[in-house]
């Protein structure tokens, strides 16, 4: 099962030859299975060959007139410090500062290391407890240097995995929607696998900065050291808040899953959004033994007309969230075409939703190429978002009510499992 | 030294002349203009997407350097340290700017028939018409996307002389060209 989602992003690397080389090989090896990725890495090339024909420009002639003319008319006090508008350092200073700078980062390294292996984040050190002092230890050191923290730092032993190889993984109930409050975007999944505990980092980033998030089973030891925590109400939640220099870290159980959110010391509101968010998605990932209502959408189709939610109450609705580049998505739409043929005059709507593929001219000539035969609508972040989607395909089988009956992430199982499901909620009365 | 001399060698100046443009010799200053001028020119034009703003950036980023070069101590590539003053004063200037002014392609391409001039090759007005739709892509970036679009392909910077121009990490140089192809995709897609 391969994920496009994750490979796509790396693809101008890739086509620049700037990948390194283990991921070099992992893209090249999903290339010769995926023609939609290679079809995209192709454009890429394509695209670069055209903006590097772009020529450089001439000033006008008499440019260097009106340069040397206001040089000859400067006087500069003696020496320039200021090279940036008082935003950089000059030169002197910056050489002042390189072993100042060397000394630090060392530190961080030298501090990162032994707190990692204090906190049972390396091989050797405590099995079956994930301990984050020494990664909050880290993460403030950071944003020290910057206050940003726009790159959330991978935690130690931790390695970065596809979306599918993590839940696979897991072995617990993974919740990590693809968006949170504040813009915050998934971008990466890393795993901690080592005997005795399994564990989940997933890092999201905003325009504002990062953060990330810790999950691990509920019966797992999770702690934060000599750290002392208090409890508060966020997000619906009873949460264990630990503050450290220069971020804070808020940890909770939904379920199955503990998580602990890590962030910068932030407005109470925004963390409260963002649990919330958490416990939304969770309660969304439990719907299969407790039946909710699917979340209401309004998206236009290919030829504009606005589709809403509430248009295919009556019908077992096949919701179908895929993406023009995802090879696996393209490799479903057989399955969609033939339960369409099916079950059209039984009751049965089968939509898809292409999110992250452009705009209606974008996705038509997919709807051609694969003689798509069910409505396609143009999905956006929104319905992504209510709708949990981590990944692509993911499809949601929804009853009459349009109450979730199934969730699948990935790959679909099979149309023969699909029709038995489809079957069982005509059969319901 | 030895090393600073090779960076210094590898941006296509000698050490001698950088230090005679540090010690005010208009000739010296007049020759980094001539090995330069394209290129910053260039990235002005390009980012702000305005011939005129351009013109006037690239005196500006040329006086800085002049004023600002006799602080270089040799310690960094040269090639970096300019893209770096030009980079930030070309981003500042578009913050500054409140309203966008609209975007002149012919003065800064040439119009069709300019290009076309002594030569009616119907090759070179598809081609003009390629490189509008780039660069009306490239121009619709967000600014920081842009830069590292601009940087990157036009001026032929690494990952490294990027991320050292932008005061980022190569993972944010990644990063934000990964985005900005999505979003020259997209763009481009449209204007078919």
């Amino acid at each position: 099962m391969k994920f496009c989602f994750h490979i796509s992003r790396r693809l101008p690397d890739y086509c620049e030859g700037e990948a390194p080389p283990d991921e070099r090989a992992r893209i090249a090896a999903h290339l010769g299975e995926c023609a939609d990725c290679r079809e995209r890495s192709r454009q890429i090339r394509q695209r670069i060959d055209l903006m590097r024909q772009l020529p450089l420009l001439d000033p006008p002639d008499q440019l260097w007139d009106a340069v040397a003319s206001d040089l000859s008319a400067s006087e500069w006090p003696e020496p320039v410090r200021e090279a940036f508008s008082g935003r950089r350092l000059g030169f002197s200073q910056r050489r002042l500062l390189r072993p100042v700078a060397i000394a630090a980062t060392l530190f961080i390294i030298a501090t990162a290391l032994l707190l990692a292996g204090r906190s049972g984040l390396l091989p050797g050190a405590h099995k079956g407890e994930l301990n984050l002092a020494g990664y909050l230890d880290l993460v403030g050191t950071i944003a020290a240097a910057e206050p940003a923290l726009r790159e959330f730092p991978a935690a130690p032993g931790f390695t970065e995995v596809s979306w599918p190889e993590a839940a696979a993984a897991a072995g617990f109930p993974v919740i990590a929607p693809a968006v949170l409050p504040g813009g915050y975007k998934l971008t990466a999944v890393r795993l901690y696998n080592l005997v005795g505990l399994r564990a989940l980092q997933f890092k999201y980033r905003s325009e504002q900065g990062g953060l990330c998030v810790f999950q691990l089973p509920s019966g797992s030891k999770l702690s934060f050291g000599e750290q002392s925590s208090e409890q508060c109400l966020l997000g619906g939640l009873y949460c264990q808040r630990t503050s450290a220099r220069n971020c804070v870290a808020y940890r909770f159980v939904l379920g199955e899953t503990q998580c602990a959110l890590v962030m910068r010391q932030t407005d109470p509101a925004v963390v409260d959004a963002l649990i919330q968010a958490f416990n939304a998605a969770s309660q969304s990932d439990k719907k299969q033994e407790a039946p909710q209502v699917a979340a209401e959408f309004k998206l236009p189709d290919l030829d504009g007309r606005q589709i809403s939610s509430a248009d295919l109450k009556g019908s077992v609705v096949v919701l179908d969230f895929w993406a023009t580049w995802c090879g696996p998505c393209l490799a479903e739409i057989p399955t969609f075409n033939s339960l369409r043929g099916k079950y059209a005059g039984r009751g049965v709507k089968v939509v898809g939703i292409a999110v992250q593929s452009g705009w209606a001219e974008d996705i038509k000539p997919y709807r051609d190429q694969y003689k798509i035969a069910y409505p396609i609508l143009v999905g956006d972040d929104e319905v992504v978002e209510k709708y949990g989607v981590i990944g692509f395909p993911t499809t949601y089988i929804l009853d009459k009510d349009l109450k979730v009956h199934r969730k699948f992430t990935g790959k679909l199982p099979g149309k023969e499992e699909l029709e038995r499901e489809i079957e069982s909620l005509l059969a319901d009365r | 030294m030895g090393a600073a001399i090779e960076r210094i060698t590898q941006s296509g100046l000698s050490e001698q002349l950088v230090r005679a443009c540090q010690d005010g010799s208009l000739e010296a200053q007049r020759e980094l203009y001539e090995s330069y001028k394209a290129k910053v020119y260039s990235l002005a034009t390009y980012l702000t997407g305005d011939a005129e703003m351009a013109r006037d950036l690239t005196q500006e980023i040329f006086l800085k350097v002049f004023r600002d070069l006799r602080a270089f101590r040799f310690e960094s590539s040269f090639n970096s340290w300019l893209y770096r003053l030009a980079t930030n004063t070309c981003l500042n200037a578009l913050r500054s700017r409140r309203t966008r002014r609209e975007v002149c392609i012919e003065e800064v391409l040439g119009t069709p028939a300019e290009i076309d001039a002594g030569s009616q090759l119907e090759q070179q007005q598809v081609d003009h018409s390629i490189q509008q739709a780039v660069r009306k892509a490239i121009l619709s970036l967000k600014p920081p996307l842009r830069a590292v679009v601009v940087l990157r392909y036009i001026e032929n910077l690494s990952y490294g002389e990027i991320a050292e121009a932008l005061s980022c990490s190569e993972g944010t140089v990644a990063s934000r060209l990964s985005r900005a192809h999505r979003l020259l995709e997209r763009k481009l897609r449209a204007g078919k």
